[in-house]
C-alpha cells in the first residue's frame, strides 16, 4: 500500500502525461486503420409484447448510449466490431444483459420482464459494483422496498460495514462513509447526486462562529425512498467526472418512465408514510412526437416518541419528470421537484403553560434539465449537458424565555468597535426570532465521450467541464426585537445573509477507460483521471486543486481478479467557512448601578469586532484515497470480495487559531466615572481604573483537522441452499477512524494570580500543539443475512443478522508541553528543554511547571460482542398489490453488559426494536 | 365417624392456634426496644474534663431520646426504636473550666464540649463511643447561607439573590475588619478525604472584610454578604430584599449588579478564572467557613487536589484559624447525602446540612436556628459546633428574611 501510495502521488503526473501519450498515439491508429463500422437496431418489449419508450440502452465498456423512441426501436451507429456489453434498463423492470459480438450489422429484439418476485432474479440486498470501477453499491427499488425505507437515509444500512437502525425522521442525519463516529468533515464531503444533478451543500450559512458540530452536508431525511429506482455508493474512489467530495459519493435515479400507478403506505410506531406514482406516455403538444411524464407524491410524518409528542416531522415531496426527444439524436429529461420538511420540537403542551418552541421549516425546488445528443463521431459519441438550479429556503422560528441567571444581563447589539452605554434586564424575559436562510445554486455542465478500439484494446474517454454557482439571499439570523434578543451573547448578533458574495466554482475533468483484453475471458482494465477544481477565480480566496484519481483491475487468473485504485478528492468550502460571520467580544466597561438615582445608572460595554471578511488561504479539504482489493469467483456462483482501504485528509475544515490582541478600558466609581446625585453618570474617557490587554481569536477558519480511515470491507455471496430456496450473503467491515488536530492551541495559563482571574484577563497566553490528544475508534462487525425466495408462492423472506465483534474507542492524551509563550506586547518567545526541566521557573510569576500536563491514561473501552436479528417478508399478492412486514431486533436481545473501562452493567441495543409494514399497489 | 371428624377440627383448631401465637412472638422481636449505651471520652488535650451529669441525644427522622452521662461518661438510653439516628452531645464550659481541664492558660470566653456520630444504624442493643472536642465558643457564627437560588416569575432560573448572613451571638461589640470569609472547594469528589489533613481545610475562594477602617457588630447585630445588594423583590426575581446589605462581593465581569452604596468585599483568592462573586453552588457542596488570621494569607499555599497534577489549586487554610464553619452537603436523587464528601471537621462543623430537592432552585434558606431570647429581646442562636442540630432550611414560602430568626 505504502509503496503504491509513493508511486502514486511523486509520479502521478507523468504517469498521467504517459497515458495521454498512450491514448493519443491509440486514437491516431485508430482513425489510421479506417476500420468498418457497424449499426445495431435494438427493438424492446415489455412481457405484453408492448414497445417500451425512453429505455436506456447502453454498449459497455464502449459508454455509447441511446434511448428508444415511442415505438421501443433504438439504435447505435457506427459500432467498432468487437465483442460488447448491452445493457438496457427500464424503470420497474429487471436489468438486460447480453454479451454481443458486432462484426456485422445487428438487429435484435429484446423482451423486458417486470420485476416481480415471480422472476427467479431477486435483489434485496445491495449489489457490489463491477471490477475496474469504483468501489460501489448499488441498491435497487427492489431491495429499497424490502428494506422498507422512508428515506435515503434508512437505505445506507444496506452498505457493507453500516450498521442496522430504526428509521428515526425526526433529527437530521447526513452521510458518514466509512467513519466509524459523526465526523463534519466526512458529512460536508459526501456528495449526493440526484438525477444528474449535484445536491449542493456550499450554499449553507450559520450565524455565528465555525461550529465543528453544527449540521452539514445533505440531510438524508428528506429524500423519500419511495421514488427511487436505484441508488448507487460509491465508498472508494469515484471518477473523475464527480467532483467537490471528499469522503463518497450517492448516485440517485428517480423512478421515470411508462409505469402503472403506484401506491404504496408504511407504517410503524412513529413514522408513517404514503406515496402515488405514475409514469405516463403523453403526446407533446404541437408535435407528432411522444413522451414520458412522471409524476410522484409523497407525504411521510413522523413523532419523536409516540408518547412524548414533543417532536414531530412532516415531510412532503412531489416532482414532475418529463421525457421528451426533440430529435431522433436529442434526447431530453426535464425534472421539477418541491419538497417541504417541517420539523417542530417543544416543551410538551400539557407540562408547561409558556415554554420554548423551536419550527424549522425548508422547502426546497429544484430544476434541472439534462439532454443527451447522439452524435456518433469519432471524437463525440454522446455529448450530454445538465443544467440545473435549485432554490432552498429554510426557516427556523425560535420562541423562548432567556433567563437572566447572574441579575444583570447586558443587551448588547453593536456591531463596529467601540464603547456603548447598553440597556439591560435584570430578570428572565420573553425573546422570539429566527433565521431565515436560502441558499440557492446553479448547475451548468457538458461532457464528450467517445471510445476508441484497437486490436484487443478498447478506449472509453468522457471529458467535460462544469461550472457551479452557489448562494445564499436571505434575511439570516434575526431577532424580532433586538431589546430583547434570543442569544444575549457575542454569539447572539443577527446576520443577514444578503451581504455574503455568491460562489464560482470551475471544474474540468477528462478520463480514459482503458481495457485490454489480453487473454480470453481475462482483461486488464486502467481507468486515469484527473479533475481541476477552482472556486473564486481572480478573487483574494481562490483556491484550486488538482484531483488525480485511477481504478484499476486485473483478472489474474479467470476466477480471481485483482483492484488497485489511488484518488485525490477535493471539497471546496462553503460560503460559510469562505465568508465568515464577524467574531464579537463584549467586554464590561462600566457597571454603576446606584440603587438611589436610577437616571445615574450606568452599563457600558466595549464591543470589540474583528471582522475576518473572507478566509483567505483557505483550501479545499482533500482527501487521498488508496485502495487494494482481490474478488474471487468460486464454484456454485459463490462470490468473494476483499477490499482494504485507507483514506486519510490532512486539511478538513475546522476553527483557526489565529489570535489577535486589543486592549479595553474599565472605568469605576472610584476612578473614571463622574457621578452626582440625581444626574446622570458621565466617563472621564481618558482616565481609565484599569486597561486591560486582552486576546481572542479571529473566527478565521482553517484547514486543521486531520482524520485517517482504514479498514478491510468484505463482501461474500455464498451462494444458494437450493433445498432451502435461501442466498446467503455475508458483508462486514473491519474499520479504524482517528481524528486529531494539527497547529497550535493558545490558552491562558492556569494558576495565575487571582489579580489576574478577577478581571478575566492572562498575563501572557500559553501555546500548545494541539496534537496531544486524539480519538481512535475501531469496529468489527459483519452481517449475514439470510434470503429465501419462493418464486411459486412470489414471495421473499430475509432474515440479518448483525454481529458487532469488536467496539473499541480511545482517547489518547499524552499530556501537553507548552512550546512557548506570548506576551502581552505580542512578542513570542520559545519555551526551551532547559525552562522545562526546572521545576521552579516561572514566566511573569506564573510557574511553568503547572502548564506541563501530564498524559491522562485513559483506557481504551472495548464493549463484549452484541447481536442483533432483523427479520423481513415481502408478499405479492396477485400482480397488483404486494405486502411487507418487518421486525427489528426481533428476538428483543437487550443485554445488560459492561464494558472494558466500567464493571456498570449498560443496557445495549436500546431502540433497536422495531416493527412495521408497507401496503403496495400497482395499478 | 363423626367423633372422629370432631377430634380432627380440634387439632386443627389447634395447631391454627399455635400458629397465631408463634407469629405474634416473632413479631414481638422484630420492635423491641433497644438499650443504647453512649461512652464519651475527652481529647487528648482536655484529659480532665468533667464528663459526669451531661445531656446525651439520640436524633432521628421522627424523634429523639436522651439519657445523662453517669461519673465514667457512660449514658444508657433504653426504649429506642431501632432505626438510623445521630448521636451527640454539647455542652458549654467556661474559660476557667477550660484552663482546668487543659492545663493550658487562654483568655476569657466561653468553650463548647462536643460530639456527634452521624448514620448510626442501631438495630440490637450496642455501645457507641463519642469522641468529644473542645472547641472556643465564638460570638461570629454564619447564621444563613442562602444558596440555593430560585425561580424567578417566569419559572427560570435566578441567582443573583444568593447571599450569606453573619450574627454576632455574643454579649460583645466585634470588629470584624479584615476577617476572612471562605469557601470550601467543591470538586465532585473532595480534593482531599478529610482524615488525611486534619490540621488544613481547602478553600477555592477567600474573601476578605474590609480593613479600610472598624466595622463593629453589636451583639445581636447581623451582617449580610451579598453578590448584589440589591432590592431582589422588586421584579419579582426572589424573595430577599438585599438593598442594606453590609458588605458585597462584587462583579467584575458585568453580568451583575452591584450597589455602589455597600462595600466591597477584597477578593484574596480565587481558583477560578471570571468569577470575582462568591461561587455559592446552587446545589451543593457549600461549606463556608469565617475566620481570622494575623499572617498574610495570600502567602499561604496553594495545592492541587490530591493526587493530581493539573486543574485547579486550593488555598490550605490552617484549621485552627477556624472561628464558625457550615457544612453544605449535596443532595443527590437516590443516594441521598454522601457524608464522605464532608469536607469540614468535626471541630469546625460535626455535622453538615443541606436542602433536600432533587433539583436546585428552591429559594430555600438555610438558617441557624434560635435557641432563646435575651431579656432585652435579643436573639440568641443555638451554637452546638453541629450543624444538624442548629440548622434547618426554610421553605421560600416562609421568606426568612436576613435578621429574623426562628
Amino acid at each position: 500500500m505504502r509503496i503504491c501510495r509513493l508511486f502514486i502521488t511523486r509520479w502521478n503526473l507523468l504517469f498521467l502525461l504517459v497515458m495521454y501519450c498512450f491514448s493519443l498515439s491509440a486514437q491516431k491508429v485508430a482513425r489510421g486503420g479506417g476500420k468498418k463500422a457497424y449499426k445495431i437496431a435494438l427493438s424492446v418489449v415489455d412481457d405484453d409484447n408492448q414497445p417500451l419508450i425512453f429505455a436506456r440502452c447502453e454498449l459497455q465498456p464502449l459508454g455509447t448510449y441511446a434511448v428508444t423512441d415511442v415505438n421501443g426501436n433504438a439504435t447505435f451507429e457506427n459500432v467498432m466490431p468487437g465483442e460488447w456489453l448491452l445493457k438496457i434498463s427500464y424503470v420497474g423492470m429487471n436489468e438486460f444483459e447480453k454479451k454481443i459480438n458486432v462484426a456485422s450489422d445487428i438487429k435484435m429484439p429484446v423482451k423486458m420482464y417486470s420485476s416481480t418476485l415471480a422472476l427467479d432474479e431477486v435483489e434485496v440486498v445491495a449489489r457490489k459494483n463491477a471490477a475496474g470501477e469504483s468501489t460501489s453499491s448499488i441498491i435497487s427499488n427492489q431491495a429499497i422496498s424490502h428494506l422498507q425505507a422512508f428515506s435515503l437515509d434508512d437505505i445506507m444500512q444496506l452498505v457493507p460495514g453500516q450498521l442496522m437502525k430504526n428509521t428515526d425522521l425526526t433529527s437530521q442525519s447526513n452521510l458518514q462513509i466509512r467513519g466509524l463516529v459523526n465526523d463534519n468533515n466526512n458529512a460536508f464531503g459526501s456528495s449526493i447526486v440526484m438525477d444528474g444533478m449535484q445536491l449542493s451543500n456550499n450554499g449553507a450559512v450559520n450565524q455565528g462562529g465555525f461550529s465543528s458540530t453544527s449540521f452539514v452536508g445533505t440531510d438524508l431525511r428528506t429524500i423519500s425512498s419511495d421514488d427511487i429506482e436505484s441508488v448507487e455508493v460509491v465508498r472508494g474512489v469515484p471518477s473523475a467526472e464527480y467532483g467537490d467530495l471528499t469522503s463518497g459519493l450517492t448516485v440517485i435515479h428517480s423512478r421515470v418512465g411508462v409505469t402503472p400507478w403506484n401506491l404504496k403506505m408504511k407504517v410503524n410506531p412513529s413514522c408513517k408514510n404514503v406515496s402515488a406514482s405514475k409514469g405516463f406516455k403523453i403526446m407533446m403538444p404541437g408535435t407528432h412526437r411522444k413522451g414520458t411524464l412522471n409524476f410522484s407524491f409523497d407525504y411521510a410524518q413522523a413523532w419523536g416518541d409516540p408518547r412524548m409528542k414533543t417532536k414531530s416531522f412532516n415531510r412532503y415531496t412531489g416532482s414532475l419528470n418529463l421525457g421528451y426527444d426533440i430529435t431522433n439524436k436529442w434526447h431530453t429529461t426535464t425534472k421539477l421537484r418541491y419538497n417541504m420538511n417541517h420539523d417542530w420540537s417543544g416543551d410538551d403542551p400539557d407540562a408547561t403553560i409558556e415554554g420554548s418552541d423551536t419550527d424549522v421549516k425548508n422547502q426546497n425546488f429544484s430544476i434541472n434539465h439534462s439532454g443527451k445528443f447522439s452524435i456518433n463521431k469519432m471524437y463525440a459519441r454522446t455529448i450530454s449537458y445538465t443544467l440545473g438550479m435549485t432554490l432552498n429556503n429554510s426557516e427556523s422560528r425560535y420562541e423562548k424565555i432567556v433567563p437572566v441567571l447572574s441579575g444583570l444581563q447586558p443587551i448588547l447589539t453593536a456591531t463596529e468597535t467601540g464603547y456603548y452605554s447598553v440597556p439591560w434586564a435584570t430578570s428572565s424575559y420573553k425573546a422570539a426570532g429566527g433565521n431565515i436562510s436560502s441558499p440557492g445554486n446553479f448547475i451548468a455542465k457538458v461532457t464528450d465521450q467517445f471510445y476508441i478500439k484497437k486490436g484487443k484494446t478498447n478506449q472509453n474517454f468522457k471529458g467535460g467541464i462544469e461550472y457551479h454557482y452557489d448562494w445564499n439571499n436571505a434575511r439570516g439570523y434575526y431577532n424580532d426585537d433586538d431589546r430583547y434578543p434570543l442569544s444575549p451573547n457575542n454569539n447572539g448578533r443577527p446576520r443577514a445573509y444578503y451581504d455574503i458574495p455568491g460562489m464560482h466554482q470551475f471544474n474540468a475533468f477528462v478520463e480514459d477507460k482503458f481495457t485490454w483484453n489480453f487473454a480470453k475471458k481475462r482483461k486488464l482494465v486502467i481507468q486515469p483521471g484527473v479533475r481541476f477544481t477552482m472556486i473564486q477565480p481572480f478573487k483574494d480566496e481562490m483556491t484550486y486543486s488538482v484531483s488525480p484519481r485511477i481504478n484499476s483491475s486485473i483478472d489474474v487468473t479467470r476466477w480471481m481478479d485483482l483492484r488497485l485504485a489511488y484518488g485525490r478528492n477535493s471539497k471546496t468550502p462553503s460560503l460559510d467557512y469562505l465568508y465568515p460571520d464577524k467574531k464579537y467580544v463584549d467586554r464590561v466597561a462600566a457597571n454603576y448601578m446606584p440603587q438611589d438615582n436610577e437616571a445615574g445608572k450606568l452599563l457600558v460595554y466595549n464591543t470589540y469586532v474583528y471582522d475576518v471578511k473572507r478566509t483567505v488561504g483557505l483550501q479545499n479539504a482533500t482527501n487521498d484515497k488508496y485502495e487494494v482489493g482481490m474478488d474471487f469467483q468460486l464454484p456454485g456462483k459463490r462470490k468473494v470480495s476483499v477490499i482494504g482501504y485507507y483514506e486519510k485528509m490532512g486539511n478538513g475544515f475546522s476553527s483557526d487559531t489565529e489570535y489577535i490582541m486589543y486592549t479595553s478600558n474599565y472605568y469605576s466609581a472610584s476612578k473614571g466615572l463622574i457621578t452626582a446625585p440625581g444626574e446622570a453618570t458621565k466617563i472621564d474617557w481618558n482616565n481609565p481604573e484599569r486597561t486591560d490587554t486582552l486576546y481572542i481569536s479571529t473566527g478565521k477558519v482553517g484547514n486543521l483537522a486531520v482524520s485517517v480511515n482504514k479498514g478491510l470491507e468484505i463482501d461474500f455471496d455464498l451462494g444458494e441452499i437450493e433445498k432451502l430456496r435461501t442466498h446467503v450473503y455475508l458483508t462486514g467491515a473491519y474499520s479504524e477512524s482517528q481524528h486529531w488536530n494539527k497547529g497550535y492551541s493558545f490558552e491562558t495559563p492556569t494558576n495565575i494570580p487571582t489579580s489576574y482571574k478577577q478581571y478575566g484577563t492572562t498575563p501572557f497566553k500559553i501555546v500548545y500543539p494541539a496534537s496531544a490528544t486524539k480519538t481512535v475508534y475501531r469496529r468489527f462487525n459483519t452481517n449475514l443475512r439470510f434470503v429465501t425466495h419462493i418464486p411459486a408462492l412470489k414471495m421473499v423472506a430475509s432474515l440479518s443478522g448483525q454481529v458487532i465483534w469488536y467496539n473499541y474507542s480511545h482517547n489518547v492524551n499524552k499530556g501537553r508541553v507548552p512550546v512557548g509563550w506570548v506576551d502581552n506586547d505580542g512578542s513570542y518567545y520559545s519555551i526551551t528543554d532547559a525552562m522545562l526541566a526546572d521545576k521552579d521557573f516561572t514566566i511573569k510569576g506564573v510557574k511553568l511547571s503547572d502548564q506541563i500536563t501530564v498524559g491522562k491514561e485513559n483506557v481504551p473501552i472495548t464493549n463484549p460482542i452484541t447481536w442483533l436479528v432483523a427479520g423481513r417478508l415481502t408478499k405479492e399478492l396477485g400482480t397488483f398489490a404486494s405486502l411487507s412486514f418487518y421486525v427489528n431486533n426481533m428476538l428483543y436481545y437487550e443485554p445488560y453488559l459492561s464494558s472494558s473501562a466500567s464493571s456498570t452493567l449498560t443496557q445495549r441495543n436500546t431502540g433497536t426494536f422495531s416493527f412495521g409494514f408497507e401496503l403496495a399497489f400497482k395499478l | 365417624m363423626r367423633k372422629l371428624r370432631g377430634i380432627v377440627t380440634q387439632i386443627m383448631a389447634f395447631c391454627a392456634f399455635c400458629g397465631i401465637m408463634t407469629a405474634c412472638s416473632s413479631s414481638d422481636d422484630s420492635v423491641s426496644a433497644l438499650s443504647i449505651t453512649v461512652q464519651v471520652s475527652a481529647p487528648e488535650n482536655a484529659k480532665g474534663l468533667e464528663l459526669s451529669g451531661k445531656t446525651v441525644t439520640i436524633t432521628g427522622e421522627n424523634r429523639s431520646y436522651t439519657g445523662t452521662t453517669d461519673e465514667g461518661g457512660k449514658a444508657v438510653i433504653g426504649d429506642v426504636i431501632p432505626g438510623v439516628y445521630t448521636v451527640s452531645t454539647s455542652w458549654d464550659i467556661t474559660s476557667e473550666q477550660y484552663m482546668a481541664a487543659t492545663g493550658e492558660t487562654v483568655q476569657n470566653g466561653k468553650y463548647i464540649v462536643g460530639g456527634s456520630a452521624a448514620s448510626q444504624t442501631l438495630s440490637q442493643n450496642t455501645s457507641i463511643a463519642l469522641a468529644l472536642t473542645v472547641s472556643v465558643k465564638q460570638s461570629m457564627l454564619i447564621s444563613k447561607v442562602y444558596y440555593s437560588g430560585c425561580k424567578d416569575a417566569n419559572s427560570k432560573n435566578y441567582l443573583a439573590g444568593r447571599f450569606i448572613e453573619l450574627y454576632n451571638n455574643g454579649d460583645e461589640a466585634v470588629n470584624i475588619a479584615g476577617m476572612y470569609i471562605g469557601l470550601t472547594e467543591s470538586e465532585s469528589t473532595p480534593a482531599y478525604v478529610i482524615s488525611t489533613k486534619s490540621d488544613t481545610i481547602f478553600l477555592k475562594q477567600v474573601f476578605q472584610i474590609p480593613t479600610d477602617k472598624e466595622y463593629m457588630v453589636a451583639p445581636g447585630q447581623n451582617v449580610v454578604i451579598a453578590n448584589s445588594a440589591i432590592d431582589h423583590t422588586s421584579d419579582g426575581a426572589d424573595i430577599y430584599n438585599l438593598s442594606s446589605a453590609t458588605f458585597e462581593a462584587k462583579d467584575e465581569q458585568g453580568k451583575t449588579t452591584n450597589n455602589p452604596k455597600v462595600p466591597a468585599l477584597n477578593l484574596i483568592y480565587s481558583a477560578y478564572a471570571k468569577i470575582s462573586q462568591m461561587n455559592l453552588l446552587q446545589s451543593g457542596p457549600t461549606g463556608v467557613v469565617i475566620f481570622n488570621t494575623n499572617e498574610d494569607v495570600t502567602a499561604w499555599r496553594e495545592v492541587f487536589a490530591e493526587g493530581k497534577e493539573k486543574g485547579s489549586k486550593f488555598k490550605t487554610v490552617p484549621s485552627k484559624s477556624v472561628i464558625d464553619g457550615v457544612d453544605i452537603l449535596t443532595y443527590k436523587t437516590g443516594s441521598g447525602i454522601d457524608v464522605a464528601t464532608k469536607r469540614l471537621y468535626d471541630y469546625i462543623d460535626a455535622g453538615y446540612l443541606n436542602v433536600e430537592a432533587i433539583t436546585s432552585y428552591t429559594g430555600m434558606v438555610a438558617y441557624r436556628k434560635l435557641q432563646s431570647k435575651t431579656d432585652d429581646g435579643r436573639a440568641i442562636l443555638k451554637d452546638t459546633n453541629n450543624s444538624t442540630e442548629d440548622w434547618a432550611v426554610a421553605s421560600r414560602e416562609e421568606a426568612l428574611q436576613p435578621g429574623v430568626y426562628k
